[in-house]
């Protein structure tokens, strides 16, 4: 018998738990570990200080869905050892319909905290969306944080090459660079830094490298060399300023791509590199990873075939930014059953919308943009297309479309065929038209969709609507987190149905509607549920807003207009150009500019 | 041959190359080494007699293929068939949970510990904080001071998943 029991006990099984004990905080950190949603870990963080202390210390991601509603001081400071940071700025709708160059919001005081913080040598991975970013921002992220190697950057802007230049030099071992439909800057002088050229000659662990939107002509042998010592990359999106040739010359080198951006899809009159077809399907046919493509920019239709080989492996398509015609898809799309994702303008018409709806059974997201985006257009796709997709593609649980002409009934179709549908956003570009065939408001066709579709999410609403379709809403909408309306209703009383009804709305987006201030009052006991409220061009005015500022103190109320930025001159009647209102746990922002009012 | 006496004095004989998983007992054997027979007896007084057998289960399942699962070799279909007999294995009230718990960490196995931890993390997924706090048998203790009370606030305001 040993002398001494081994192992000794540490603690009593029959009392509390031992992830609850003290003795054991190893426990409760590896139960922690295992607990990933922020909302399971939210919970945890509330048990009791120890649960929030070892829940703060161990918290590895966070997402921040407004980057103005706390201090990013307080953030880090709470949460010290964050390996990603996800930080959006701008509402969707405030992008899409413009809020004036120098609204913000900026990155610098995140950037700041970060590299500040104990977090600035655990922080790996950022991701900002609809953010303004500057150049400097991204030296000092790619200089003060040690571990840092991935950066995403969605729809922003206030950076140029020089940035990317200093990004790519200081961040040693980069793996991820992603710019999606970012707005590039000039630099001061209009030059522009040669930045691929500037990655390390030993960083040879990029994973992911993304510059469509970049649209200045990289250093090609600069890039050539880049993808050649990178044996991990998995996604290569170019930009258009490369021409068929190079990225022919270029891809010899990446056969493991699994997601590819084409850049242009033309020689760019460059007579000496006429390619053919075989040479260009050649490249593809190496390809037996690929599972994406996009680019195909400015496509010479003869090309068109050289992608077929990889047709039947794509489970996400987008021609999103290249023309391209009934006729020319549908050989191209008979081959791609087993797409899930697909974007595409509107030019391939109701006759295409067909064809994809005969092969592409699989389908969950469909995107269709328009060439065009003006009332004036008639656009290429109607009511009929939907209905094509509506009636082939079950499975769907995305949909944008742009339109012109739209009805009732095809609305309808759309929400008793595929009632899994989470996002549904129809823009019909000239806001006031009613049901091209009857002459009816959309109500009935908008409403179908909040009865039949259980799980819809995001819904964006544009055509004749009346009160009656938000009555609709409010009363079926109650998973409705994000709704956009482009014109809508006849009174205050719509705003009110929305926001009484709608119980888990989160965004709201509203403009050119005939709402005043008794429809935003309608919200007080709403506003502090929401992340946001946007409205633009409507009824309100400045009394409105200085109500809902009074009684609600976490609202930071800020309207953007004309000579707004000096409180004491602004008359109470005055209008409202556009409003944006949020919660916020940081008090009035330290960057507002000057066509900025802040209640 | 080692023998296990539990805190209700009850006896378990199993192979030392089983019981080796343990990193505890592997020690206390390699310390022993050579000793009298007596020294092959090993107690464990937190634990009552209920777990040592699930623990020597859980050592037989993976007594077959300790290598494989180091290397992570293992072919697929194995790999699904442990996995399956692993839920099946944890799928047990929270208070053996927390017996296994700290059985795995007394006599340190460390892939026990972590699949038990794992489980107890599943029963308290998708719950409120004052659920949580009872599964887990706490007193919260929190007071109203004032850094205390932007705890709730930020949680709900600003690092809400939406989408969870």
């Amino acid at each position: 018998m040993s002398d001494e029991p081994r192992p000794s006990a540490t603690t009593s099984a029959a009392s509390a738990p031992p992830f609850a004990s003290k003795v054991l905080e190893n426990v409760l950190e590896t139960v922690l570990q295992f607990i990933t949603s922020p909302r399971d870990r939210n919970a945890c963080s509330l048990v009791c200080r120890l649960w929030n202390r070892t829940e703060s210390l161990t918290r590895q991601h966070l997402s921040v869905g407004n980057l103005y509603s706390v201090n990013p001081t307080r953030a880090v400071t709470r949460f010290p050892h964050i390996q990603s940071l996800t930080l959006k700025g701008l509402p969707h709708s405030a992008s899409l319909w413009s809020v004036p160059p120098g609204w913000g919001p900026g990155f610098t005081a995140w950037a700041k905290a970060l590299v500040a913080g104990s977090c600035a040598g655990t922080v790996k991975k950022l991701v900002l969306k609809r953010v303004t970013v500057s150049n400097s921002d991204l030296e000092l992220i790619a200089r003060r944080l040690p571990s840092f190697h991935g950066l995403t950057l969605i729809d922003c802007d206030g950076f140029g090459t020089p940035g990317l230049g200093s990004l790519v030099e200081n961040c040693k071992q980069l793996r991820v660079l992603d710019l999606i439909k970012c707005h590039i800057e000039y630099d001061n002088k209009g030059a522009h830094v040669d930045w691929i050229s500037k990655f390390p000659k030993n960083n040879n662990c990029l994973e992911s490298l993304s510059f469509e939107c970049v649209q200045y002509g990289v250093n090609l042998d600069s890039l050539e060399s880049l993808i050649t010592r990178s044996p991990n990359l998995y996604r290569l999106r170019l930009n258009p300023a490369i021409s068929i040739g190079q990225f022919c010359r270029l891809l010899l080198w990446a056969p493991q791509l699994t997601h590819l951006g084409t850049g242009a899809f033309c020689t760019h009159g460059n007579d000496n590199e006429e390619m053919k077809v075989k040479d260009v399907a050649a490249v593809f046919g190496s390809m037996n990873k690929l599972i994406s493509l996009s680019g195909l920019s400015y496509i010479k239709p003869e090309l068109l075939p050289a992608i077929l080989h990889v047709c039947m492996q794509l489970t996400t398509l987008d021609l999103s930014c290249t023309t391209i015609s009934a006729e020319q898809l549908k050989p191209v799309i008979h081959h791609c059953h087993n797409l899930q994702i697909f974007w595409v303008l509107d030019t391939i018409g109701d006759e295409g919308l067909k064809a994809v709806a005969a092969t592409c059974k699989d389908l969950q997201e469909l995107r269709v943009f328009p060439l065009v985006l003006s009332v004036e257009s008639e656009g290429y796709v109607s009511d009929q297309g939907l209905i094509h997709i509506s009636e082939g593609c079950h499975k769907l649980r995305s949909v944008v479309y742009f339109c012109q002409l739209m009805t009732n009934a095809a609305v309808k179709a759309m929400s008793v065929n595929c009632p899994d549908l989470t996002i549904f956003r129809l823009y019909i570009m000239d806001c006031h038209r009613p049901d091209h065939s009857t002459g009816e408001p959309m109500d009935e066709g908008f409403g179908a969709i909040v009865m039949n579709c259980k799980k819809l999410r995001r819904l964006a609403v544009t055509g004749l609507l009346t009160d009656r379709a938000f009555e609709l809403f409010g009363k079926y909408g109650k998973t409705i987190r994000t709704l956009s309306v482009g014109v809508g209703g006849n009174s205050d009383l719509a705003l009110k149905y929305v926001l009484e009804g709608c119980h888990n709305l989160l965004k709201l987006e509203i403009r050119n509607s005939p709402f005043g201030d008794g429809g935003l009052l309608a919200g007080i006991g709403h506003f502090y549920n929401m992340r946001f409220v946007w409205i633009n061009s409507c009824r309100i005015t400045v009394r409105g807003c200085r109500e809902v500022a009074r009684r609600l103190p976490n609202m930071v109320v800020d309207m953007i207009g004309n000579g707004f930025g000096e409180t004491s001159l602004l008359d109470d009647d005055e209008l409202v150009e556009k409003l944006y209102m949020y919660r916020s746990l940081a008090g009035v922002r330290d960057d507002v500019p000057q066509f900025v009012q802040i209640l | 041959m080692i023998t296990l006496i539990s805190s209700d004095k009850r006896k378990f004989h199993v192979l030392e190359e089983v019981a080796n998983q343990s990193l505890t007992i592997r020690d206390v054997i390699e310390d022993r080494r050579g000793r009298r027979r007596a020294d092959r007896i090993i107690l464990v007084t937190n634990i009552n007699s209920k777990i040592p057998e699930k623990v020597i289960v859980y050592w037989l399942r993976h007594f077959l293929m300790p290598e494989e699962i180091a290397h992570a070799s293992m072919s697929h279909k194995k790999a699904e068939k442990l996995k399956k007999w692993e839920a099946k294995f944890f799928d047990t009230d929270i208070d053996t949970l927390n017996d296994l718990i700290l059985a795995a960490d007394s006599l340190d196995i460390p892939s026990l510990f972590d699949g038990a931890c794992e489980k107890v993390s599943d029963i308290l997924k998708n719950r409120s904080a004052e659920e949580v706090g009872e599964i887990s048998k706490i007193e919260n203790e929190f007071t109203h001071e004032e850094e205390e009370e932007e705890i709730p606030s930020e949680n709900a305001w600003v690092w809400r998943n939406e989408f969870a």
